[in-house]
């Protein structure tokens, strides 16, 4: 037998380049390992700026690099989104740069299975089905869903050359209450003045946990200052941890402490007559309407007492404009309950009584950059002629839903109606990130085509017929963001700091070849450079500034004060001629959560969740780093009301059951007074189902795998603390 | 075996552990690819199983399906839980102790040290890693394929250095495969290269202690 036999030699991964098939060019000091790594421990490290990718905020950063490979970050403190600080979760999610179960190549299903095919053989295979879809069911049947990134744009534009409506957000299941409510009233959502405020009260919001860095340290800022923090939640989050007062309220209940306050502010004129005056309608209705709720009724609803609702006004109205209440986030009004969105309206009338609106110290309106368009050198495609089947901003169904974000968690209930039958999932994973996962789970599989880009087999990506892994994002240039909005603008970008490791695309570079192989290539003869520099044009920066800065300041300042606002009137609609006409209640009025606990039965609780400061989602869990300190900190538990525990014969650490209409699981229970009796607490970003994510599979729960598929009748945002569980002792062991 | 041998040997053997085709399965069948490794091992006393795994039955199609399954449970990381082919895997991923990333000294992760330390040989050597093995330069493939380049080109000394400095992991896989019940070609195609390895390090052993060949 010899070596000419065996064809398997032919092969050869290790090539040879013509230069070099003569003699051996190898330095034994070279080969030598350890001669290799003291040569290298004086290799020069460069520095690239760039931002994080490991949640929402995309915090600008420095990314350092040594040999090839990352040194280490730093936080930029030019970003106005983090002012040169780095959360754990940056840190932590690096980790998946250098992990070895990330995506090597695009995958196909085949049975069971995935098989590594090319991404030439997966652009053609997906354009061939997406081509077939559009013949038999029309381009309204193909969606696009993504948490949102930098190259939405280029997302939407897909979307719309094929002639479909459906993008989607994650918004529905975060914020689209408060957006709805801010909009309605002023016009816009606006930003906090933290640092220059004199009286600070967030309620429900959490930037300490659900982390924002620029929020944090200008809370400290102001605290520093002098300013007054109080935090109304029924959790005593960590940004209660920074407050002077914290407000305990009974979940789902804040619109009650919000009237109260404003009939404080009314009965004893402690509002902004002048601003009322000039710059609000419809503030006599809300005089009519406000005399319902005094602060012993809203004592008797949010459990708050009523001398304390009356001291915050007052107190509140002797620093007014510096005296905001926060915008809020997910938390108490995003998306939370049926009443989330007045709750948000009612937010935004007490703020405007207080004068503060884009005042200094107050709520202002942040300077955001208006990015160029790529038109007329590449011309857009025509807006979609039909409206998106989830029904956002159609009347009779969700009037005020956002029609930009829409109902995301809607769509496996029109895939299941056969409305979807094609979709694709960038950097988001409804599978775990959505309530009610069996019926999620249903709606995606339903479909003829499920597309997913991702770095790893999440749970999404594990039952999509194809996976286009997405470059790790310290490997990717892209397009470049607005995220940074302040008192003054900023552009940002992210950009290569090492080489991608394996077979794996930029995300704008997947969204422009997809659109090439499925027949819109007209509208998307561009690269990802060319498509920066055109929408860079209208600052007058190059690509090349922005890319040695990473952020650079673009626009006027921020100014006090408004002429008009984006409303039919123009001013603040503390009373909504546009609710009216749709059948709403025009001014807020006290609204009861869908579901309350049982009082009479001592398992029953309302369900609530928020984030912890080291895990964003479902895409931080399987950080080993993340995890540990997870495990360290014993952070993976259920908090529940130390009496309320006691009543149930639990001890601290015990095991419970936790049982809702919809799923039931167990975990360990934290007894604690930092919590309002009526609820149990579940940290998000656990209960990883997904058997590819190791570290992080089967550890503690997730609160969607406890909710029904619920749509808001105004928003038609998700409802996600509308829901009430029985918790009841239990084992480890499950049965 | 004569380092052309030796050359011709860590090229066959790195094709073992790159996915499965048909020629594998029909080399597996016919026998050659055992015949191929008993010529160059000549088994004795105590390393007559060491072949077995290359005279598995049945027919290439079932066998091309049966490893390619394999191959995808044990290395392809597509599985809950795979097998490592990668030396970083197996190594703190950087000695450089001024590094001050959280994971500088952890296992368990790609483009360590050695990843990066063979890219700079290959630069150097002129050779460039194919698309397969991008992010992977010190995976079991490329490391026997640059060994067979050193049989053909580079002194003992070398091989010596590079075999010492590269390929001291191979023995952490001798558990890993156990634990996975791997198909019995790969405990072949293990056992051979653990069984080359030894045979090697002993060789090279003696000479560079002067001592006269013994293989």
């Amino acid at each position: 037998m010899s070596l000419d036999d065996l064809k398997l030699t032919r092969r050869r991964f290790l090539k040879v380049t013509g230069a070099t098939l003569g003699a051996l060019s190898l330095s034994h000091e070279l080969l030598d390992f350890k001669h290799w790594v003291r040569a290298n421990a004086e290799a020069p490290v460069t520095r690239i700026p760039t931002f994080c990718n490991g949640c929402g905020n995309r915090c600008g950063i420095f990314a350092y690099v040594k040999n090839g490979r990352l040194w280490k970050i730093e936080g930029n403190p030019e970003a106005n989104g983090n002012l040169g600080v780095i959360c754990p979760k940056g840190h932590g999610y690096l980790h998946d740069l250098y992990n070895p179960s990330r995506l090597r190549g695009p995958l196909k299903r085949t049975g069971d299975r995935f098989e590594p095919i090319s991404w030439e053989q997966a652009y053609k295979e997906i354009a061939q089905k997406i081509n077939l879809i559009l013949m038999d069911s029309g381009p309204q049947s193909i969606f696009w869903v993504n948490y949102p990134q930098s190259n939405n744009p280029y997302a939407l534009r897909l979307m719309h050359s094929l002639g479909s409506p459906h993008y989607f957000t994650h918004g529905s299941t975060c914020y689209t209450a408060r957006n709805a409510g801010w909009v309605t009233t002023v016009g816009d959502l606006p930003s906090n003045d933290l640092s220059n405020s004199q009286y600070i009260v967030i309620i429900g919001r959490n930037p300490a946990g659900g982390i924002d860095l620029a929020e944090v340290k200008k809370i400290v800022e102001a605290k520093e200052k002098g300013a007054k923090l109080v935090v109304v939640d029924p959790r005593h989050s960590e940004t209660a941890i920074l407050a002077d007062e914290w407000l305990p309220i009974k979940p789902g209940t804040d619109l009650a402490f919000l009237l109260g306050m404003i009939n404080i502010m009314i009965k004893e004129e402690l509002y902004d007559r002048q601003f009322v005056k000039e710059k609000a309608v419809g503030f006599e209705q809300l005089d009519d309407e406000i005399v319902n709720y005094p602060p012993e009724w809203a004592e008797r609803v949010c459990e708050i007492p009523a001398k304390t609702i009356v001291r915050i006004t007052r107190e509140m109205a002797r620093v007014k404009p510096r005296a905001l209440l926060h915008r809020g986030y997910h938390a108490a009004f995003g998306s939370q309950y049926l009443n989330s969105f007045q709750t948000a309206r009612a937010l935004a009338i007490v703020n405007s009584l207080l004068g503060n609106i884009n005042r200094e110290g107050g709520i202002y309106f942040p300077k955001s950059a208006q990015l160029g368009e790529l038109q007329p050198k590449h011309p857009a495609p025509e807006l979609p002629k039909i409206g998106k089947s989830d029904g956002t901003g159609v009347p009779g169904r969700y009037p005020l839903g956002s029609y930009g974000d829409g109902i995301a968690h809607a769509i496996p209930e029109l895939a299941l109606r056969g409305e979807l039958k094609a979709g694709f999932v960038y950097h988001n994973n409804p599978l775990r990130t959505n309530p009610n996962p069996k019926r999620v789970i249903a709606g995606y599989k339903k479909l003829d085509l499920l597309v997913v880009v991702d770095t790893v087999l999440s749970e999404t990506a594990s039952i999509a017929h194809y996976v286009l892994p997405e470059s790790f994002y310290l490997e990717r240039d892209e397009a470049v963001d607005t995220k940074h909005s302040g008192k003054r603008a900023q552009v940002s970008i992210q950009q290569k700091v090492v080489n991608p490791m394996f077979d794996t695309r930029p995300g704008t570079q997947i969204i422009i070849e997809l659109g090439k192989h499925l027949g819109v290539e007209k509208y998307f003869n561009f690269d990802i450079d060319e498509g920066n520099r055109l929408r860079l044009k209208p600052f007058g920066i190059t690509l090349e500034e922005l890319k040695q800065k990473g952020v650079l300041f673009v626009g006027e300042k921020w100014k006090e004060g408004f002429n008009k606002l984006e409303t039919p009137s123009g001013k603040v609609e503390i009373h909504s001629s546009t609710l009216e006409k749709l059948g709403f209640p025009p001014i807020p009025r006290w609204e009861d959560p869908l579901v309350s606990p049982d009082s009479k039965n001592p398992s029953s609780f309302r369900l609530l969740h928020g984030k912890q400061a080291i895990h964003t989602h479902s895409m931080t869990a399987n950080q080993p780093y993340l995890m540990a300190i997870s495990r360290r900190y014993d952070l993976i538990r259920l908090w529940m009301n130390k009496e309320r525990g006691r009543r149930l014969g639990l001890k601290d650490g015990d095991w419970v059951q936790v049982k809702s209409i919809v799923g039931e699981g167990r975990i360990r229970v934290k007894l604690t007074e930092g919590l309002h009796p009526s609820c149990v607490w579940l940290p998000s970003g656990y209960g990883i189902f997904s058997k590819h994510l190791k570290t992080a599979f089967d550890v503690g729960l997730s609160y969607n795998d406890f909710l029904p598929t619920l749509f808001d009748p105004t928003v038609g945002h998700a409802m996600s603390s509308e829901i009430i569980v029985q918790v009841r002792k239990t084992s480890e062991l499950r049965s | 075996m004569k380092d052309q041998g030796k050359e011709s040997f860590c090229r066959v053997l790195a094709t073992l552990f790159y996915t499965p085709g048909e020629e594998l399965v029909k080399q597996i069948r016919q026998t050659t690819l055992y015949s191929f490794f008993e010529r160059y091992i000549q088994p004795r006393e105590g390393t007559e199983d060491l072949l077995k795994g290359f005279l598995t039955k049945g027919n290439v199609e079932n066998l091309l399906e049966d490893l390619k399954v394999e191959y995808g449970r044990l290395f392809s990381g597509l599985c809950e839980e795979s097998i490592s082919l990668v030396e970083s895997f197996y190594k703190p991923w950087t000695r450089d102790a001024r590094c001050p990333l959280p994971f500088a000294s952890e296992r368990g992760l790609l483009m360590g040290d050695s990843a990066i330390h063979l890219l700079a040989i290959y630069q150097q050597c002129g050779l460039e890693v194919s698309e397969e093995f991008k992010g992977r330069p010190d995976h079991i493939v490329m490391e026997l394929e640059f060994l067979s380049y050193l049989y053909e080109r580079a002194t003992d000394g070398d091989v010596k250095t590079f075999i010492e400095d590269h390929l001291d992991w191979v023995p952490l896989l001798e558990e890993e495969f156990r634990r996975f019940h791997a198909h019995p070609f790969y405990l072949s195609a293990l056992e051979v290269l653990d069984f080359f390895l030894n045979r090697e390090r002993e060789r090279l052993e003696v000479e560079a202690n002067g001592k006269k060949k013994i293989h």
